[in-house]
């Protein structure tokens, strides 16, 4: 029998669970089914009231030469959304990539849910990306989206090889399959994104600034496609990754790290919520999975305290500063800056939204100016 | 030595279990522990697993899987001492880098695994004999055999 860091009693609760898990993913695959058009048109009503009060986009995608796809006229951003292109592939178990085609772009749902899932993730992340952002794709420039479901045995984990998604079926005990989670396949496409604009250095503070950013946007892409505000969101990121087992509610809290886990196994969740408890470490390339818990709550504070729809204000300033001029070795006081600059520019340096974000980063002990007055 | 890696069934980790009382009042007790930590992934969950042999046959069998790993490989490789490499005795401490920085810059999320092998011989004052590699993902190929069984045989976590 195959061992892993799962004692026999967890086994046994796993195995009891089982019938549950089921019915919880299943249960997360109807309500993205039926969530999904209503909440469409709502947004995009809001979508084309929001461009009409801020006069629209002229920065998004600067970087890549793209123009804006709104104007100060306002037209909806739907009606001219670029398509989506994706191609869902199948590892069958291996580690070979790409895999065996399963889905295309338009092809009706298949008969396997992780299919569907990396299929309908980044169709929510590509939305997002545009519909928020004026992004078309990873790249800017329409970029396909590829995916490969079912890879290695018992592979728990998600990536982005630089081309293309990457999911693992878990292994069944610690962890299910991880295309379940939104908030994870948003965050393995913003590392494309991250790879196309800012460039982070995937080490020490970059490093966990390329982590934090991936997480915003899957934070982000999961409250769009809910349509959540920031209020109702959970700020969670991998919520639904952990089988029953886990004493858990998913791999990450944005707006309380540190809280996400605290397990018998996998013992608590070790992310920092300030720069009081910044962890120096030479694994996981310098912590970036650790220290990224600092600027994620930057950022879930700025939004929460702003309020309503996340992508539209904090989320539109850390796309903004990404997108710029930010240097790949950006250390986090220099982030700060970037963003602090990036709501002066679009918000006003006198705006609440420049005012929250000071605030924020003061919060987590990244800067320690006070906020400006507004 | 014996050749585990011919072997399907790995070197068992709990010798002492299984100790023969005649071979063991002879020959000076070696302890050998290996230890496979896994960091980095989506989840950011370090898991750590390990073995313990005293049974001389047992720490052969680990033995020589672990020198058949390519501890002076520029990729995965530990940077020892290059006079004693491919030798438990000589020690030596390296990080691969293969992944850590490129590679690791070009896939973010991808595990990186930290393999320490540590032989103590309780017979002298200053035992270990010790070597640590870091090993991208992606450049797991002829380490994963060793970290495979590590984890096969690991009794916690």
């Amino acid at each position: 029998m195959r061992r892993s860091i799962v004692p026999p009693y967890l086994l046994a609760r796993i195995a009891r669970a089982d019938a549950f898990g089921m019915e919880r993913a299943a249960a997360a695959a109807r309500r993205s089914l039926l969530a999904d058009p209503p909440l469409r048109e709502e947004r995009d009503e809001r979508m084309r009231e929001a461009a009409e009060n801020t006069g629209g986009d002229q920065r998004s995608g600067a970087r890549n030469g793209l123009l804006a796809p709104r104007t100060a006229a306002g037209s909806p951003a739907a009606a001219s959304a670029p398509a989506v292109q994706r191609t869902v592939f199948d590892a069958a178990g291996t580690e070979t990539l790409p895999g065996r085609v399963v889905r295309r772009e338009g092809d009706p749902a298949a008969a396997d849910i992780a299919v569907n899932e990396a299929y309908d993730g980044l169709g929510a992340t590509h939305a997002l990306l545009w519909e928020a952002f004026g992004r078309d794709s990873v790249d800017g420039r329409g970029l396909a989206l590829n995916a490969t479901v079912h890879y290695g045995d018992d592979y728990d984990n998600a990536f982005w090889d630089g081309e293309r998604m990457v999911f693992g079926d878990g292994d069944g005990e610690v962890f299910g399959r991880f295309t379940a989670s939104p908030s994870v396949i948003g965050h393995e496409l913003a590392h494309g994104v991250t790879q196309y604009t800012a460039g982070l250095v995937y080490q020490g503070q970059s490093g966990a600034l390329n982590e934090s950013f991936s997480d915003v946007i899957g934070a982000l892409v999961e409250q769009h496609r809910l349509g959540q505000s920031a209020e109702e969101a959970s700020w969670l990121i991998g919520e639904g990754l952990f089988t029953a087992a886990v004493e858990g509610r998913a791999l990450r809290s944005m707006l309380e790290p540190g809280t996400a886990y605290d397990d018998d196994v996998l013992g608590k969740d070790p992310q920092p919520a300030s720069m009081d408890h910044y962890v120096d470490t030479a694994d996981d390339n310098g912590g970036v999975h650790l220290n990224s818990g600092i600027p994620n709550r930057a950022f879930a504070l700025a939004a929460t305290e702003l309020g309503g729809p996340a992508w539209e204000r904090a989320g539109r300033v850390w796309y903004d500063a990404v997108a710029g001029q930010l240097a790949s070795t950006a250390d986090f006081a220099t982030f700060a800056a970037a963003t602090v600059t990036a709501s002066g520019a679009r918000f006003g340096a006198e705006s609440a939204e420049t005012a929250a974000i000071v605030r924020a980063w003061r919060t987590v002990g990244v800067r320690s100016d006070e906020p400006a007055p507004g | 030595m014996n050749q585990p890696q011919d072997d399907p069934t790995p070197p068992s980790a709990e010798s002492s279990a299984q100790a023969d009382p005649n071979a063991a009042s002879d020959a000076p007790a070696r302890a050998l522990r290996i230890t496979v930590a896994r960091s980095g992934g989506v989840a950011g969950i370090a898991p750590t697993w390990s073995i313990t042999a005293t049974e001389e046959p047992d720490v052969d069998s680990w033995l020589s899987l672990v020198e058949s790993c390519p501890w002076d490989a520029p990729e995965g490789g530990a940077a020892g001492d290059p006079g004693d490499a491919g030798s438990i005795a000589g020690g030596g401490t390296g990080v691969a880098d293969g992944g850590a920085g490129g590679g690791g810059a070009g896939q973010p999320d991808r595990f990186v695994y930290t393999i320490r092998v540590v032989l103590a011989e309780p017979s002298t004052p200053d035992p270990d004999d010790e070597r640590d590699a870091r090993v991208p993902e992606r450049a797991l190929g002829p380490w994963r055999t060793l970290v495979d069984r590590v984890k096969d045989a690991s009794t916690s976590p």
